[in-house]
């Protein structure tokens, strides 16, 4: 089944492609005109590259579910046998695969432009990696909830991006933590828990809302 | 057709009587604690006459939360059950929710400027009602941007579910991202002792509002049920 | 409560607009239940 998420995901490499330009060029912005203080670029940088993470997993994500759905490959889940939360977690462990990690990498890359030390940027990439199953599938839950309606990638901005509030303030306390040299494994913790739950519950509310958008 | 209009036709009845029973409550309990409120009331020591804000803003939150509860509630039932009384119930209730959320927000900053110095702080408490007013305005856009009202109420059902929820997660995170930031928090109310002449104007006032809150949904919700039975009388014409 | 209190401003503009607001809210619920029951009959 993650097989044939991979090959699917694959073919909508353009979609892929256009979010990967919009994070590297919105970070290129950004860094641009921040200036060259090395103080506010290194504070910022955490903060913007985690919030431009969830910006363009929530833009992509239900584009992609859109497209499946005119393909008509949201139907054939309710036919399966097997429940479609395996289907929705399947499609969040192959989001995590073919877009999560390169979004991680192209970020760890591009966390230069903010000078970040070493350190640092191997933490940044650690609580992205941790948090982007949580992202994607909340992602997931956003273009099943307005898959029939008229608004928007906005809209679903505007749905979902007050639930992504927990994993960026626990992954941005993790980071300052790391940086004043503190014991971080209690926020760490925290963040896990609250990736795990997130993915737990978006997953729920999704095949529910999965089985409505297909009833119409 | 005839069990989908039967439980409807229930509440109009009984909220025939009890529409001006709840009115004039309202305005008996919004006079009482309007009175109580402003004139008998003793000033605060510390905050002086600034906390008689307390008085329209604490049951506002009370309101936001509650009314957010009882959203949750009945788009559990219409999920579930289907049940046309309780969809009609969450979307009547969403706006005087998002009011008092709104007017909770409002009323906070006023206090906050003459007490604290400023009108807004990220403290864990306001933001988190800031983000009770995001989930409503989220439930409201997603519910308005269907064409068909009835697949909008589900999904704006299934985020209202989803939100309620992560609503304690969110509190927790916020509180936790303070605690990193700003060691001294702000508390609002000093301690839970409160001398009685302040909490007699401040429960009529939770009680105006709570009147408040059934006068306009039942007014809603009438209208509502008015119009979707015109609906279907239409279609079948 | 003396109308020379400091903090007046405040303390008048939130209630005024919570009760503003409210009976706005009110009066506009009101006034659409009323023209729909009006039509009805």
């Amino acid at each position: 089944m993650i097989r044939r998420e991979l090959r699917n995901l694959y073919l909508h490499g353009g979609t892929l492609l256009a979010t990967f330009s919009f994070f590297v060029f919105a970070l290129f912005c950004i860094a641009l005109t921040l200036g060259p203080h090395e103080n506010i670029l290194k504070q910022s940088a955490p903060a913007l590259i985690w919030i431009l993470a969830i910006l363009s997993t929530l833009f992509s994500t239900p584009l992609l579910l859109k497209a499946e759905a005119k393909e008509g490959l949201l139907d054939e889940i309710l036919l399966h046998p097997s429940s479609p939360a395996f289907y929705l977690l399947s499609k969040t462990i192959a989001e995590c695969i073919l877009f999560g990690l390169p979004l991680i990498v192209v970020g760890a890359c591009l966390s230069s432009f903010f000078l970040l030390p070493y350190k640092d940027i191997l933490t940044l990439s650690l609580t992205l990696l941790i948090g982007f199953p949580a992202l994607s599938s909340l992602g997931i839950l956003g273009g099943l909830l307005t898959i029939h309606s008229q608004g928007g990638g906005l809209l679903i901005a505007l749905l979902i991006l007050p639930l992504t509030l927990p994993l960026l303030l626990f992954g941005l306390a993790v980071m300052e933590m790391v940086r004043l040299g503190l014991d971080s494994s209690a926020s760490f913790c925290l963040l896990t828990g609250v990736a795990l739950l997130l993915v737990i519950i978006s997953i729920t509310a999704s095949s529910w809302a999965l089985r409505f958008a297909i009833e119409g | 057709m005839k069990y989908h209009l039967a439980q409807p036709s229930f509440f109009l009845k009984i909220t025939r009587p009890l529409l001006p029973a709840s009115g004039f409550l309202m305005t008996i309990f919004f006079i009482a604690g309007l009175y109580t409120s402003l004139v008998t009331s003793p000033p605060d020591y510390l905050q002086g006459d600034g906390m008689r804000i307390m008085y329209v803003h604490v049951p506002a939150s009370w309101m936001a939360l509650f009314v957010y509860g009882f959203l949750a509630l009945m788009s559990f039932f219409s999920l579930v059950w289907r049940h046309p009384l309780a969809e009609v119930l969450a979307i009547s209730a969403a706006p005087i929710g998002a009011l008092f959320t709104a007017l909770s927000l409002i009323t906070g900053s006023l206090w906050g400027k003459p007490m604290w110095g400023t009108y807004w702080v990220w403290d864990a408490r306001l933001t988190s009602v800031l983000i009770l007013l995001f989930l409503y305005g989220g439930y409201w856009a997603l519910y308005k941007s269907y064409t068909r009202p009835d697949q909008g109420l589900r999904a704006a059902s299934i985020l209202a579910l989803v939100g309620v929820i992560n609503l304690p997660i969110i509190k927790g995170s916020v509180e936790w991202w303070n605690t990193l930031h700003q060691p001294a928090s702000l508390t609002k109310l000093s301690g839970p002792s409160i001398h009685v002449s302040m909490l007699t104007p401040l429960l009529l006032m939770a009680g105006a509002y709570f009147f408040y809150f059934l006068t306009v949904l039942i007014l809603r919700a009438c209208k509502e049920l008015k119009t979707r039975k015109l609906m279907i009388l239409e279609s079948m014409k | 409560m003396s109308l020379s209190t400091p903090h007046l401003i405040y303390i008048l503009s939130a209630y005024g607009i919570t009760f503003v607001s409210l009976s706005f809210f009110l009066v506009l619920n009101y006034t659409q239940w009323k023209r729909l029951l009006s039509n009805e009959t």
